[in-house]
């Protein structure tokens, strides 16, 4: 008997099925990414003690107005020497204090829109360290094999990002409406959840949060160092809310005499931000509100299309 | 399968001032190992790169079954790749990493665990990266290489860290899928390795291609085999032989012959009588090959 030369067997190679929407894959994996890290539970720890330090400062500070404005017993006392302009604005001051419906209006926009200070500077963080983890970490090369247009892996973390603002929106709003419905409770007071002002603050909370995370995103595709893009972050966000109308009124003062000047002031996203949750002008000259939408979401195009381009050049070593 | 072969032409890398690879072509045949040699810096890394679409070529181009990297539809269920700096989070777990690469490639997450148990590496699945040896970093690149059941494989050095168990049985893995009509494409530095496994050897050196063909080929074009011969006669055996050959005497009286072949000197020695106390084949080893070839070329750039 002669032994005959068996091709080597084929081995049973795994028929692996396609499984996911084509177009959510990505979303999918960048949300896996954050989920099984500990950024997850950290910016979730952060977020929530921000927001209930701020819940904490914001009914101590509605409670002390409530109370004044529902005292009856004060009467207007205006001082001496005044004017009749000045008389006037003191006493225009005096109604506002103590009118109940308007303290508890504002009050109710504050608390329902606690930790926003924060929170925005989170989820623009977030948006950042979606992008620059991957090289930190080095990931990019395994994410780049998986799925080599690089601009779609960008827009898979775009949209993830997305649902990360809205994500870290629901989780301090459900904070701060579980809070704010038990403060007005018990102050025996309606919540001014049904009034325009109050369900503006809120809408316009979310929409900051969704714009902040997209303009750390942008910041990330342009900035690939984690520290790097870490510090530009915090001065774009802490330094602009501080020192940014402070520069504009110094440039108003001392090189170009405008009130223009000041309006100008909302191309810096921190002021942006702020022009657009507010209920009313931030200061006299203060942009639209809508200004302040398109000054945040220009940046975040800008940056991001800057960003997309390099990205899909870069060599990945 | 005969689609899954790797072409690269004239593929070129010029960064600032240094050609890291210059004007290279070569290509890797499907069911067999190809071994990537090179001295360090040589631009192997680069290549690999180059054909994974993760770094662009200044000219050339790389094609896996006839396409770009980048024209590959599912690409991981077609091609494999492993490279040097293929990291992972820190913070997650080698399970964790494998199923956001099913998620982004679209494939059940179930298969996470199929390739940590075909790499050995399912204890240590829920283990973050950070606590992983660089042996078990090296496991866990080549589970995620395999996930997608691809016809090619492309590895950077994936002997790196393992012990000697572990280069065993990473050769026997490349063997097999070698063996099931793969192509397989790994560079390494381990020359007595890669003589074992590879079918085919591509050197390269200073960018540039060297030389390229069978392992056997690649040694026998660097001066062929010589016989080492040990007789009590060595005159005889030497005149006989005739001028055609070379002989030159060696430590402990015996012959190295340059020119004959083992039936040349045997029946030589029948035919004068002289008694063969040792007659042995010296092949040059895969190393001595690669040194006299990138002899010059290996210096840092």
């Amino acid at each position: 008997m002669t032994a005959t030369l068996q091709p080597p067997q084929a081995a049973d190679r795994p028929v692996i099925p396609h499984v996911g929407v084509p177009g959510l894959r990505l979303v999918r994996s960048e949300i896996r990414k954050i989920a099984t890290t500990n950024a997850w539970w950290l910016f979730g720890i952060a977020s929530t003690a921000f927001t209930g330090l701020a819940l904490w400062i914001n009914m101590a500070e509605a409670a002390e107005h409530i109370s004044r404005a529902r005292d009856t017993a004060a009467v207007f006392r205006p001082g001496r020497g005044l004017s009749a302009a000045e008389l006037a604005q003191a006493q225009a001051e005096f109604a506002q204090l103590h009118d109940l419906h308007l303290q508890a209006t504002t009050a109710a926009g504050n608390i329902f829109t606690s930790g926003q200070f924060f929170g925005l500077l989170l989820v623009m963080l977030m948006g950042a360290l979606v992008i620059t983890n991957e090289f930190q970490y080095q990931t990019a090369t395994a994410t780049f094999l998986t799925t080599p247009q690089r601009t779609r892996v960008v827009f898979g973390k775009l949209l993830a990002v997305l649902g990360l603002g809205l994500f870290f929106w629901l989780l301090s709003r459900a904070l701060s409406f579980v809070a704010g419905l038990i403060f007005f409770h018990n102050i025996g007071l309606t919540n001014s959840l049904t009034e325009w002002p109050v369900q503006r603050a809120i809408i316009f909370n979310l929409v900051a949060y969704l714009l902040w995370a997209l303009l750390g995103f942008g910041l990330g595709t342009l900035i690939h160092s984690q520290i790097g893009v870490v510090v530009t972050a915090m001065l774009i966000y802490l330094g602009g809310f501080i020192g940014g109308i402070g520069v504009f009124n110094l440039i108003r003062a001392y090189l170009i005499h405008g009130d223009w000047v000041l309006t100008s002031a909302v191309v810096m996203p921190s002021i942006a931000s702020q022009v657009m949750v507010s209920p009313e002008k931030l200061y006299p000259e203060a942009a639209s509100w809508w200004v302040g939408v398109l000054v945040l979401t220009g940046w975040s195009v800008v940056a991001g299309a800057i960003g997309i381009v390099l990205n899909r050049r870069r060599d990945i070593t | 399968m005969a689609d899954g072969g790797i072409a690269v032409e004239g593929l070129t890398k010029v960064y600032k001032n240094v050609r890291a690879v210059d004007d290279l072509s070569f290509a890797v045949s499907p069911g067999r190992v190809t071994g990537f040699l090179g001295p360090n810096g040589a631009g192997k890394t680069t290549t690999l790169r180059m054909v994974l679409n993760l770094v662009r070529p200044t000219a050339g181009s790389a094609t896996i079954g006839g396409r770009r990297y980048a024209d590959l539809v599912d690409p991981i269920r077609k091609v494999g790749g492993l490279l040097e700096a293929s990291g992972a989070h820190r913070g997650r777990t080698g399970r964790n990493h494998l199923r956001m690469l099913c998620d982004a490639a679209g494939i059940p997450i179930s298969r996470a665990d199929d390739v940590l148990t075909a790499v050995g590496l399912t204890p240590a699945a829920d283990r973050k990266f950070k606590g992983y040896s660089l042996g078990m970093r090296q496991r866990l690149g080549i589970a995620a290489a395999l996930l997608g059941d691809p016809d090619v494989l492309i590895l950077d050095e994936p002997a790196n860290g393992l012990d000697p168990e572990g280069i065993r049985w990473m050769r026997d893995l490349l063997r097999s899928l070698a063996d099931e009509g793969r192509t397989v494409l790994v560079s390494s530095h381990l020359l007595s390795e890669m003589e074992l496994l590879a079918d085919d050897v591509v050197i390269i050196a200073a960018g540039k291609l060297v030389r390229q063909g069978p392992v056997a080929e690649v040694i026998d074009s660097a001066g062929g085999a010589q016989m080492l011969v040990r007789t009590p006669s060595p005159e005889a055996l030497i005149a006989e032989l005739g001028s055609t050959v070379t002989a030159s005497p060696i430590d402990g009286g015996a012959l190295r012959i340059v020119g004959a072949d083992g039936p040349t000197i045997g029946a030589a020695a029948l035919r004068v009588g002289a008694e063969i106390h040792e007659l042995t084949v010296e092949r040059p080893d895969l190393e001595n090959v690669f040194l006299q070839l990138t002899a010059g070329k290996a210096d840092i750039r």
